[in-house]
C-alpha cells in the first residue's frame, strides 16, 4: 500500500498525547515528573547541603525561618513504539485488516514524528522484529512509511514475544500495540509491557466479516495462522454461538484494559482512516485533535 | 389386505429420491478465518447438541416417507381385514300395505315406524355397503351407496304403484341381489323364506287392554276399560268376591276406545271384590282391580239394660234399620260368647266392660263424678260421629264428668268421650239420653249422630288401616295397634297367587309398602283388615312396549366410517406442518 498526500494531511491534525508523563534524554513539549531547569514550578522541598543556592525561596524563609528550595518541571518528549501484528490472520477481511492496522499506525508514528517525539517501528507475529528504530523529527516520516508499508507479513502471532526488543529501551515508552489479538496469550505480553513502566494503548482491529460471517452451509474453516482445518455447518444458531463467543472475548480485552489501566480502542478495517482516529479519539488518550 | 387402485403405489418409488436428498450432504467448501479460537469452542457446543440435530434429520426423513406412504395408500384405497368395516349388500323391503298406515299409540303409522326403522338400518351400515330400497310396488331404488337417495327414496313411500305380495317382493329383492340380507319391515305375519331373510315388526302387534282409574261408592265398584290398541278387542269383563264369580259380562272394545264399567255388589256381610278384563293379555298386571266392599246390611246392635232400654234411643235404632237385640247385663255373656265381636254393644246405663268391637255406653262413669246441669260448650267437630251433628242448644240436667278424649265438652268437664285402638272402639256418654237428664233424644239431629255413631263403631271405628291403597304407596296404621304386637303379617292375594310377609311395628307404628296391585289382609296379633291395592294408572300401558324382532346390525361406530383418506389427508397435513416446524427450528 501507499501512504497518498491526503493521508498525511489528514494525519498533521492529530496531536500524540501521552497520558502519563515520561522522561526522555532530550527535550520535548510534554512535561516530566522528573524535576527539572524549566521556569515551570512545580514545588518546594526542605534545602539539604549541595543543592543550588539560587533555588533557595527567601521570601519563605523570611516568613518561616526555614530553608526551602524551588522546584521546576524539566520538559521531555516521548518515545513511542507503534507495534503492529502482521500475522496471517490479519490478511482476513475486505479489505484486510493489515492495510487498517498499517494507516493506523503510521499516523500514531507520524503524529508522534511531527511531535518532536522519538518513534519506533516494529512488526508483531511469532516474533517483533524492529523495523525502524529512534526515527525523529518530520524528515523521518517517509522512513516509517517505508518501514511500515514494507513490514513483511509473518505466520503466527505470539505476544509473549513481545517483551524482549522494548526492553531493551531506556527509560519508559508509550508503546502501541495493533493487532486482531488473535492469541489467547496477549496478557502475559502486555503485563511483561507494564512490568517496564511503559504505558501501553491497544488497538484492536476487527474485519467486518469476522463481526458478520457471511456463508452459510457446510465448511471446512481453515485457520490462517496454523493452516488448522474443522468441518463446521453454519447455520443460525452456529453464527450466534460463535457471535457470541466473539463479543465475550470483545469483552475480556475491555475488561483486561480497565484492570491495567490502559487504553484500548476497537477499529474496524472497513471504515475510512478518519472514522478510525476518531474511533481511537474517543478510547481516549493517544490522540487528541488539535 | 387389497387396494382400489393399486397403480397408486407406484408412487412409494419417490421414497428414493427423498432418502437420496436426506444423505447427501452437498458440497463441503473452504472458508479461511483468521482463527479457529472461537470456532472450536463452537464446534463442541454444537457437537453436544448434535444428538438432537442427528435425531431431527431422521425424523424429517421418516416423517417425509410416512406423508408419502400416506398419500399413495390413500389414492389406492385401501380393504385391511379386520380393520376396514366390511361392505355387505342390504335390500330394505318395506310393507306398504293398508295395514301399515294404522296409527300405533304415540300417534305415528306403523309405516313411520318401519321407515324410521329403515333409516337407522341404512344409518348404520359402513359407507360402501350397497342398500336397494323395495315396497310393494317393487325396487324404489337400486343399490346404492349414495345414503342421501335411499334417505329420498324413502321419503317417498308408499307410493301408490303397485300392490304386489309381500314374498313376491322378497323374491324380487333376492333374485335382483342373491348374496344381500333382505330385511323386511311389516306389522303382518311374514315368513322369511331364507336365513338371510329378516322381519322387523313395524308397530305393536299384540293387543294391550287395561282398567284404569278403579273407583268405588259403597257397594258399588268401577273403573276404565281401555283399548291401547289399534284392533278391536274382546274380553270379558269377571267380577269375583273370594274368587266365586259374581257375574261375566263379554264386552268389545273399539280401536283405542276407553269405557267406563261398574258392578253394584249386593254383599250385605261385604265383600272382596276382584274386577278383571279375560282373557290376560300381554301386560296382565293392569287389567285387574280390586276392591273391599263393606257390608251392605245394616249393623247389627245388642243394647245392655237393667230394665227396658230408653225408648228413644230404641226408636231412632229402629228408625236406621239395625237389627236390635235387647238384653239383660245378665245375659251379656251369653250372648257375646254367641255373636262374638261383631255386633256394636249398647250399654244403657249399665257399667261396660273393656271388649273387642264397638261400644256405645250410655249414663255411664263414676256416680261420685256427677254434676248438675253442665252448659255445653264445645265439641270434637273432626270425628266422623259427630259429622252434621249441633251440641250448642242441647240442654243437658245431670252427667257425670269422663276422662278420655273429649267428644263433648261442657263447662264442668267432658261429658262424652270417644277412643278407639284396632279392633276396639269406645264411644261413652256421662248422661242418659231420656228426658230426665235432658232433651238430647228430643233434637232433630239425634237420629243422625246415632246413625253415624253405630255405622263408625261397627266397621271404621275397628281399623287401623285404610281401605284403600295406591301401588307403590306406603301404608302406616292410623289407629294405635293392639299392645304387645311386634309385626304385622302382610298377605297379598292377586288372582290365584298369595304372597306373605311380616313387616315390623316400631313404636307402634306399621309401615307397609304396597308393591303389588290385591287383596291385602293385614294381620296384628288376632285382629286382621284388608284393603285394596290398586293401580291408578298403568305403566305398561304408557309404555306400550313393542316386539323386538329380529336385531338390526349395530350400528358402525362413527369414526370407524372416516373415510381412510380422510384421515391419511390429515396426516399429511400434520406431517407437513411438523416438517415446517422443524425446518423453522433447525440449527
Amino acid at each position: 500500500m501507499a501512504f497518498d498526500a491526503g493521508f498525511v494531511r489528514t494525519l498533521e491534525t492529530l496531536n500524540v498525547l501521552a497520558r502519563r508523563l515520561m522522561t526522555f534524554e532530550t527535550r520535548a513539549d510534554r512535561p516530566s515528573p522528573k524535576r527539572g531547569a524549566s521556569i515551570e514550578f512545580a514545588d518546594y522541598r526542605s534545602y539539604a547541603p549541595g543543592d543550588d543556592i539560587r533555588y533557595i525561596d527567601w521570601n519563605v524563609y523570611a516568613r518561616h525561618g526555614h530553608l526551602f528550595v524551588k522546584e521546576f518541571t524539566a520538559e521531555e518528549n516521548v518515545h513511542v513504539s507503534v507495534i503492529l501484528d502482521v500475522s496471517a490472520s490479519m490478511a482476513f477481511g475486505s479489505p484486510p485488516k493489515i492495510d487498517a492496522a498499517r494507516e493506523v499506525a503510521a499516523a500514531v508514528a507520524y503524529i508522534g514524528l511531527v511531535n518532536f517525539d522519538t518513534v519506533s517501528v516494529y512488526t508483531m507475529s511469532e516474533a517483533v522484529r524492529a523495523e525502524k528504530q529512534f526515527l525523529r523529527g518530520k524528515g523521518a516520516v517517509f522512513a516509517m512509511l517505508e518501514a511500515i508499508d514494507g513490514a513483511k507479513p509473518g505466520t503466527r502471532t505470539d505476544f509473549r514475544a513481545l517483551a524482549a526488543p522494548i526492553q531493551r529501551l531506556k527509560g519508559r515508552s508509550l508503546v502501541v500495540v495493533v493487532t486482531d489479538f488473535y492469541d489467547r496469550a496477549y496478557a502475559e505480553g502486555i503485563r511483561a509491557l507494564l512490568s517496564q513502566k511503559h504505558q501501553v494503548h491497544l488497538i484492536h482491529v476487527v474485519a467486518r466479516e469476522e463481526l458478520e460471517p457471511p456463508e452459510r452451509g457446510r465448511f471446512f474453516l481453515v485457520d490462517l495462522e496454523t493452516q488448522r482445518e474443522r468441518e463446521v455447518t453454519l447455520g443460525a444458531d452456529t453464527l450466534e454461538r460463535y457471535r457470541k463467543r466473539l463479543r465475550e472475548y470483545c469483552v475480556e480485552l475491555e475488561r483486561f484494559a480497565r484492570d491495567h489501566e490502559l487504553y484500548y480502542s476497537r477499529v474496524r478495517s472497513d471504515e475510512p482512516l478518519e472514522r478510525r482516529i476518531r474511533d481511537i479519539l474517543r478510547g481516549g488518550g493517544i490522540l487528541e485533535a488539535r | 389386505m387389497s387396494f382400489a387402485y393399486p397403480k397408486a403405489l407406484w408412487l412409494l418409488v419417490l421414497a428414493l429420491p427423498i432418502v437420496l436428498a436426506h444423505f447427501y450432504r452437498g458440497r463441503i467448501r473452504r472458508l479461511h478465518v483468521p482463527t479457529l479460537l472461537f470456532w472450536d469452542e463452537v464446534v463442541i457446543e454444537e457437537e453436544r447438541a448434535s444428538a438432537l440435530k442427528r435425531l431431527r434429520h431422521w425424523l424429517t426423513m421418516i416423517l417425509a416417507l410416512l406423508a408419502l406412504a400416506l398419500l399413495s395408500t390413500a389414492l389406492a384405497d385401501p380393504t385391511v381385514r379386520g380393520i376396514t368395516p366390511e361392505v355387505r349388500e342390504i335390500a330394505i323391503v318395506v310393507d306398504t300395505s293398508p295395514g301399515l298406515g294404522a296409527r300405533e299409540a304415540d300417534g305415528r303409522t306403523r309405516l313411520e315406524l318401519a321407515r324410521e326403522r329403515a333409516r337407522g338400518l341404512a344409518a348404520g351400515l359402513y359407507r360402501r355397503s350397497p342398500v336397494a330400497l323395495y315396497d310393494a310396488g317393487g325396487v324404489v331404488e337400486p343399490p346404492t351407496t349414495d345414503r342421501e337417495r335411499l334417505e329420498q327414496a324413502l321419503a317417498r313411500l308408499p307410493r301408490e304403484a303397485g300392490d304386489a305380495p309381500l314374498a313376491d317382493v322378497v323374491a324380487s329383492a333376492r333374485a335382483a341381489m342373491p348374496a344381500a340380507s333382505i330385511y323386511v319391515f311389516t306389522a303382518r305375519p311374514f315368513a322369511p323364506p331364507d336365513a338371510n331373510v329378516r322381519v322387523v315388526p313395524a308397530g305393536t302387534p299384540r293387543p294391550n287392554r287395561a282398567l284404569r282409574s278403579p273407583a268405588q261408592s259403597g257397594a258399588t265398584v268401577g273403573a276404565t276399560a281401555v283399548n291401547a290398541s289399534d284392533a278391536p278387542a274382546d274380553a270379558t269383563l269377571v267380577v269375583r268376591d273370594r274368587g266365586r264369580v259374581l257375574a261375566e259380562e263379554p264386552m268389545r272394545l273399539g280401536p283405542r276406545e276407553s269405557r267406563v264399567v261398574s258392578k253394584t255388589v249386593g254383599a250385605k256381610d261385604g265383600a272382596f271384590v276382584e274386577l278383571a278384563l279375560v282373557p290376560e293379555d300381554a301386560f296382565p298386571r293392569d287389567d285387574v282391580a280390586h276392591f273391599v266392599v263393606p257390608p251392605a246390611a245394616p249393623p247389627a246392635v245388642v243394647v245392655v239394660s237393667r230394665g227396658p232400654p230408653d225408648p228413644h234411643l230404641m226408636s231412632a235404632l229402629h228408625l236406621m234399620g239395625a237389627r236390635l237385640k235387647s238384653i239383660p247385663p245378665a245375659e251379656f255373656a251369653e250372648t257375646r260368647d254367641k255373636l262374638g265381636a261383631e255386633p256394636v254393644y249398647v250399654f244403657d246405663r249399665v257399667e261396660a266392660p273393656e271388649i273387642d268391637g264397638g261400644v256405645l255406653a250410655i249414663g255411664a262413669g263414676d256416680a261420685a263424678a256427677e254434676v248438675q246441669g253442665p252448659r255445653i260448650l264445645d265439641w270434637d267437630r273432626r270425628t266422623p260421629v259427630n259429622r252434621l251433628v249441633d251440641w250448642s242448644d242441647v240442654v243437658v240436667r245431670r252427667a257425670r264428668v269422663l276422662k278420655g278424649m273429649p267428644l263433648v265438652v261442657s263447662d264442668r268437664g267432658p261429658v262424652a268421650v270417644w277412643g278407639r285402638t284396632m279392633g276396639r272402639a269406645w264411644i261413652r256418654f256421662g248422661f242418659g239420653f231420656g228426658v230426665a237428664d235432658g232433651d238430647c233424644a228430643l233434637r232433630p239431629s239425634f237420629p243422625i249422630f246415632l246413625q253415624g255413631a253405630i255405622a263408625w263403631l261397627a266397621d271404621e271405628g275397628r281399623r287401623a288401616f285404610p281401605r284403600e291403597a295406591r301401588v307403590g304407596d306406603v301404608v302406616v296404621n292410623a289407629a294405635p295397634l293392639p299392645e304387645g304386637a311386634s309385626e304385622a303379617s302382610v298377605t297379598v292375594v292377586s288372582g290365584g297367587a298369595t304372597q306373605t310377609s311380616s313387616v315390623p311395628i316400631d313404636r307402634g307404628e306399621a309401615r307397609i309398602a304396597i308393591v303389588h296391585p290385591g287383596l291385602v289382609k293385614i294381620a296384628v296379633g288376632a285382629r286382621t283388615e284388608w284393603l285394596a291395592a290398586r293401580l291408578e294408572s298403568s305403566p305398561d300401558l304408557e309404555k306400550l312396549p313393542r316386539e323386538q324382532g329380529v336385531a338390526l346390525p349395530e350400528a358402525l361406530p362413527r369414526w370407524r366410517d372416516v373415510p381412510y383418506s380422510a384421515v391419511a389427508g390429515a396426516l399429511v397435513l400434520l406431517i407437513l406442518l411438523v416438517e415446517w416446524w422443524l425446518y423453522q427450528s433447525r440449527g
